[in-house]
């Protein structure tokens, strides 16, 4: 994974994007062709599918998908059928904590997300590293000054996790419902993608502004799978769970929050065989209990890299083996500034956050209102990644 | 409870218009209001504080139409805005709640039945002091715009019990048992502002631009008390579950969908309670069994059902308990997808299982009526007396 900064209106961006990371985009894009097929999706439904992801999606999105394929010589329909099913042929799994009020020590709010990612042994090339697809870690400026942080895939005009100059910061996960199992192969579900409404929602200058988006969003569509939200600024934690036919909101003032990939509000939709998410869970609210009113940076740090209930794949730090099994693959930290949102900091670790954390060349800070050349070149150029992606955990776990 | 029809050039010509019609009856409420706050402890410099919370969160017409009523009625609109707050924090309507859509329903069409109960637990408004009910309303409004809606109101309240407006948007609600719930005054919350939700949202053309509306809502004001607002046109249902830190939203297309007053998808919330579990269950056999014939007829036959009584468990509910709750009436609407302006608003008034068998006990809008074919027993509000009843029709050997 790699730092990369690009700036100007959102077709532009998408081109300069599109120039530096061609390859990278190229390779993504016929892993999700491969997956596709594999799963068996009809092209007719696909072709539906693609039509009505294109009618939802914002002009500001289609404009970036544009410049993306005129800068990386990727036909537009591939760009665009790449982000129609973003949400759908690779949800994440993630562990998501937050905190605000008196659960912090300055009651502004912290967000954590530990992003979890399965491979495939048929992802291979330049541009994969243990047989997982190589994402990125953008900084984009647009013309209205607005200052965006996150990660993504490169291809994608979507986020999975990020901050902006307002001080929202935003998060996803993938929702494990009994839902998801009675799904034929290649039926596909709504149109509102999480990444999309990700970065979307980190336009908006107020966090009430994103999750009015968002709730509108789902309101016409639900997500294409079941799933998480969450929107975050220094006084508010909202968190909305999605399934296809219902969502439900939570609104958090003082307190803690967490989420692995099991419903909380919606919980008679719970796949209760997934035990990862139930273990994640528990431990989750463990440590928040435990560390009530303390929670900063570093304990957030500490949890993120706690392998109670393994190491394997029920630890908030996920490891395994088998690469088609999901491991976690990054980490950020975004601590909101009450008083400035422009101060806002964000932190990430690339690679396993056990290793990544405990390494000052593993992760990297970024202010909101700091120049992109004050993050070291390594992290510019993918190499942080693949020296702190770890099969086995820090110290044998 | 009367039927009456105002029309205007803003809301606060409709608020005027309402006022100059329902100023006694508004006296009266008031009168009964304040009255009901004093006897559960309520201090006036909680309700001013109250008063200036909910003047910030309601939108420019709701305050407008409360203008109008208080110009009308010759009320001062500080009295008229204290007996809004009061109404929506010391309210605490049951209600069961059906819809069906789609394959559910035997037109295909979308139907949504509200079974409106209402507790007599306060010291002076009991069953039987009538004296202090509050006078209830069938309001049709012809808006600047021509949308023109039918709902029950409270005299007095801009908020609306259910409603159905010309574009075939009907809406409903339903109190919400949860863990924190308190009847009691003293514990009670402020924040129910449902009855407004539900008249800003007959102001949409369409079920989800309703909801859209009420979700911004919910995400800029503070709802402390627990409910449940329905949107329903005629092609989707939306049953909105509201908690004070949380809310959730159901969408069908096709099917069927029953609440008390429990949460559904937000069931962890749920307060033990009988009378609920009760409804709801009765509510989904009933529906099961209907499945793909559900009609207005199915519709008054389900609120008119005794099935888990006698007593609050029924859905048409009865009590002989001075302070129970009873069901008082009751309104089937059913849109009518070929022309929304077709959709039509049953209205019983009374007890349901009275109500409905009569035909002097409820009446039938077509949503572009004119008022010269409502009777006048309808307009006078004598009707509800004579269909309110202690015992269940099957009782008393009809």
């Amino acid at each position: 994974m790699k730092v990369i900064a690009a700036e100007g209106t959102h077709e532009k961006i998408g081109f300069d994007l599109g120039c530096r990371l061609a390859e990278a985009i190229k390779h993504n894009v016929a892993l999700r062709e491969h997956d596709t097929r594999e799963r068996g999706i009809e092209k007719k439904q696909l072709s539906s599918l693609v039509h009505r992801y294109m009618e939802s999606s914002s002009a500001v999105s289609l404009k970036m998908m544009e410049g993306l394929s005129r800068g990386s010589g990727v036909p537009f329909t591939s760009i665009l059928r790449f982000n129609a099913l973003q949400d759908v042929i690779s949800p994440e799994g993630c562990t998501n904590f937050a905190a605000v009020g008196k659960a912090t020590p300055d009651g502004d709010a912290i967000l954590l997300k530990n992003r979890d990612l399965s491979g495939n042994k048929t992802f291979s090339g330049s541009t994969y590293y243990n047989y997982r697809e190589i994402n990125i870690t953008l900084v984009l400026k647009t013309p209205d000054k607005n200052v965006m942080v996150g990660v993504t895939a490169a291809g994608s005009t979507g986020f999975m996790m990020g901050l902006n100059k307002y001080g929202v910061a935003v998060a996803s996960n993938f929702g494990q419902t009994i839902e998801v199992s009675h799904v034929p192969p290649g039926q596909l579900y709504g149109m509102s993608g999480r990444t999309q409404m990700m970065r979307e929602a980190l336009e908006c200058s107020s966090l009430k502004d994103a999750v009015n988006l968002a709730l509108g969003k789902l309101t016409d569509s639900p997500m294409g799978t079941p799933g998480i939200l969450w929107f975050v600024d220094a006084r508010n934690i909202y968190v909305v769970e999605g399934s296809f036919d219902q969502f439900a909101v939570m609104h958090i003032q003082d307190g803690i929050a967490v989420r692995s990939n099991h419903f909380l509000l919606l919980d008679q939709l719970n796949n209760e065989k997934a035990l990862s998410s139930v273990c994640r869970k528990i431990r989750g609210n463990q440590l928040l209990e435990e560390n009530y009113g303390n929670i900063n940076k570093e304990k957030m740090m500490e949890f993120s890299m706690d392998h109670m209930n393994g190491p394997g794949s029920n630890s908030i730090c996920r490891h395994a083996k088998n690469p088609e099994e999901s491991v976690t693959v990054s980490a950020s930290i975004m601590e909101l500034n009450g008083k400035n949102p422009e101060k806002s900091k964000i932190s990430i670790a690339l690679g396993t956050p056990c290793w990544a954390w405990r390494n000052s060349a593993g992760n990297f800070t970024f202010q909101m209102d700091t120049d992109i050349e004050t993050i070291p070149k390594n992290f510019r150029d993918g190499s942080v990644y693949k020296d702190f992606i770890k099969v086995e955990p820090f110290g044998g776990g | 409870m009367k039927v009456v029809y105002s029309e205007g050039n803003s809301q606060e010509d409709l608020g005027f218009g309402l006022g100059c019609q329902l100023a006694e009856a508004i006296k009266h409420n008031i009168d009964s209001g304040m009255k009901d706050a004093e006897s559960r402890g309520v201090d006036q410099r909680q309700l001013k504080q109250y008063a200036d919370q909910y003047m910030n969160v309601l939108n420019a017409g709701t305050l407008d139409l409360m203008e109008g009523l208080s110009q009308g009625s010759r009320v001062p609109f500080s009295s008229i805005l204290y007996f809004n707050v009061i109404q929506d924090w010391l309210c605490t309507d049951g209600c069961t709640t059906f819809a069906a859509i789609g394959k559910g329903t035997a037109s295909g069409g979308a139907l949504l039945l509200k079974n409106r109960d209402v507790p007599a637990n306060s010291p002076v408004r009991g069953r039987y002091h009538y004296e202090n009910r509050q006078i209830n309303v069938v309001q049709v409004l012809k808006n600047p715009d021509g949308n023109i809606t039918v709902g029950v109101a409270t005299a007095g309240s801009t908020g609306i019990v259910m409603g159905l407006n010309t574009y075939g948007v009907a809406t409903a609600s339903n109190q919400g048992r949860t863990k924190e719930f308190k009847p009691e005054a003293q514990n009670g919350r402020v924040g129910n502002y449902r009855g407004q939700l539900m008249r800003e949202g007959l102001e949409h053309h369409t079920a989800k631009d309703a909801v859209k509306h009420v979700l911004n809502r919910l995400i800029q004001i503070k709802t402390e008390n627990p409910g449940i607002l329905w949107f329903v046109d005629d092609k989707n249902i939306y049953v909105i579950e509201v908690a004070p830190q949380e809310f959730s939203v159901q969408h069908v297309t096709d099917g069927f969908t029953v609440r008390a007053n429990h949460f559904i998808l937000l069931d962890q919330l749920n307060d033990e309670n009988i009378s609920c579990v009760c409804r709801y269950f009765r509510g989904r056999q009933m529906l099961e069994e209907n499945y793909g014939n559900i009609d207005r007829g199915k519709m008054v036959e389900f609120s008119m059902d005794h099935t888990n009584g006698p007593g609050e468990s029924y859905i048409c509910k009865h009590s002989r308990d001075e302070r129970g709750s009873v069901t008082e009436s009751a309104a089937i609407m059913e849109v009518n997808s070929q022309d929304p302006k077709k959709s039509r608003i049953s209205i019983a008034l009374g007890s349901p299982c009275w109500a409905w068998r009569s035909r002097a006990g409820n009446i039938t809008f077509q949503i572009d009526d004119g008022m010269e074919n409502i009777p006048k027993r309808f307009l006078d509000g004598s009707v509800y007396k004579e269909f309110i009843k202690e015992e269940p029709w099957e009782e008393a050997g009809t």
